[in-house]
């Protein structure tokens, strides 16, 4: 008994049978345009036929937008792509991802092998690009001295950088011969140490005119090349091997020249703008310096020892006349003490008893006397009184209740 | 493809000089430095902006024409708007 199997299995087992299949995820196909479609999404749905069959062929807008042609019903076409199923309607169909007239058909195919080629070879890998020079000293351009390309890249040059020096490689860009003295022009430029960047190419023409660029040795040679080198071939809507090969594919040959060399007017401008800010910079860092300085300059005058001494002869002077004024209380203090004590004083002084009617009694020597046995007769006295002295001679002497006659006789 | 030998080591070329003075351009804006940094830098600066113009001013206007077939000789390409420059 087999397996069952839903509808979307077996759609996912065939897809994923196609997409594994290495010829049908690379396969060139020639046939008839027919129920040809171009949908408002930008997508191509269209049949490819021929005598016998036919084949589903979708051309998604990505895609179909780098056509060089507009396919039409009855057009003869090689189309590359790759054959898968389309899960909805479980039918199988091209994805288209390059096409061409047969026209050109057999140009077109060795256009696509060599494309291939290459590819695999990694010549147009990103990390092979070099990276063009900001500003080169001299300018190799390899093309036909006598052809409109490189009238168009000198006006360019002139017109944006007037001073870049140019050197010519006169080369043949047609022709059986055209590769070989591309390829020469590409060799002698490029072991020029002068030589910064190069531009290769030519004007527009037709696939056959432009087939030099084409070839494999002057794709060689550009991928050999020791400069960088651009790639300038016909009009935008040409892509050559050149351009796949190139540091820089330019659309055009003046496209190139301007990719080559920077407005020299721009730069001097530019360079003047810098100059200015860098100058301004400067000035506003000194400016900032000044500041600072100022600042730091105003802090310091507080910080002046001067103003520190008046602050000091301020508090001294404070101290000062508080001492004055404590030593002038004192003063008046100790004169009312002196006072007091004075009153007192004179209370107690011998003086005072005088005035009561007490009086002192001196002999010659001074002494005071204050027993009669002190004296003798005729000793002559000094009687202290209040307010004056009296003096007088002793004509008696006796103890307490002697009594003496007027002339000092004892009774 | 090899380097491309454009410089010598002890030269920089327009786009180097011109960053480094877009940075100490910066730099200067940035403030916070010392006064002998900012001297220092502005120097540089300004030694940057005239290796600029001396690369502007150092490319010698000329078209020529190589002669392979003398020797990698040249002869000038006469630059007239519409004259005939066949070889």
């Amino acid at each position: 008994m087999s397996r069952l199997f839903s509808v979307s299995q077996v759609t996912n087992y065939l897809r994923a049978l196609l997409d594994g299949d290495e010829i049908l995820s690379q396969v060139l196909v020639q046939g008839e345009i027919s129920n040809f479609t171009h949908h408002s999404s930008g997508h191509m749905y269209f049949t490819l036929k021929d005598a016998n069959s036919r084949l589903r062929s979708v051309m998604f807008r990505s895609n179909a937008n780098s056509l060089q042609f507009v396919p039409q019903v009855g057009m003869s076409v090689i189309a590359q792509g790759n054959i898968s199923i389309y899960e909805r309607d479980g039918q199988y169909q091209l994805y288209v991802s390059s096409m061409r007239p047969t026209g050109q058909g057999k140009l077109y195919l060795a256009f696509l092998d060599l494309k291939e080629k290459l590819e695999r070879e990694g010549l147009f890998e990103p990390e092979h690009k070099q990276r063009l020079p900001f500003l080169p000293k001299t300018i190799g351009v390899v093309t036909s001295p006598s052809g409109a390309a490189l009238h168009d890249i000198l006006s360019i040059i002139e017109r944006r950088y007037p001073r870049a020096h140019v050197l010519v490689a006169p080369a043949i860009v047609q022709g059986a011969e055209a590769p070989a003295s591309i390829v020469q022009g590409l060799e002698q430029l490029g072991q020029l140490p002068e030589v910064d960047v190069i531009i290769v190419g030519r004007g527009g023409g037709s696939i056959e005119e432009l087939w030099a660029f084409n070839d494999e040795q002057v794709a060689r040679a550009i991928f050999n090349c020791p400069k960088p080198v651009i790639s300038a071939v016909g009009h935008e809507t040409d892509f050559t091997i050149a351009d796949f090969v190139a540091d820089l594919r330019a659309a055009t040959p003046s496209a190139a020249a301007e990719a080559v060399v920077p407005i020299l007017a721009e730069l001097e401008m530019s360079l003047v703008a810098w100059q200015n800010r860098l100058s301004i910079a400067m000035q506003n860092a000194i400016l900032r310096k000044e500041h600072a300085a100022q600042a730091f300059s105003a802090r310091l005058v507080q910080q002046h020892p001067e103003r520190k001494l008046a602050e000091l002869v301020q508090t001294l002077d404070g101290l000062d006349e508080r001492l004055l004024r404590a030593m002038s209380d004192t003063l008046t203090g100790a004169a009312q003490q002196v006072q007091a004590c004075a009153t007192s004083l004179h209370a107690l002084s011998p003086l005072a008893v005088l005035a009561r009617g007490y009086t002192i009694t001196l002999n010659q020597a001074g002494d005071i006397i204050r027993v009669p046995s002190q004296v003798e007769v005729g000793d002559k006295l000094e009687t202290v009184v209040n307010q004056g002295r009296i003096y007088s001679k002793v004509i008696s002497v006796g103890g307490i209740g002697h009594v003496t006659t007027d002339n000092g006789d004892c009774i | 493809m090899s380097q491309p030998i454009t410089e010598t080591a002890s030269r920089l070329g327009f786009e180097e000089c011109l960053q480094r003075v877009q940075s100490v351009v910066e730099q200067l804006e940035g403030g916070n430095l010392s006064l002998e940094k900012s001297l220092q830098l502005f120097t540089e600066g300004i030694s940057m902006v005239r290796q600029c113009q001396a690369h502007l001013e150092e490319a010698e206007k000329k078209v020529e024409l190589l002669l392979p077939e003398r020797g990698n000789a040249r002869r000038p390409l006469p630059l007239a708007e519409g004259s005939d420059i066949g070889v």
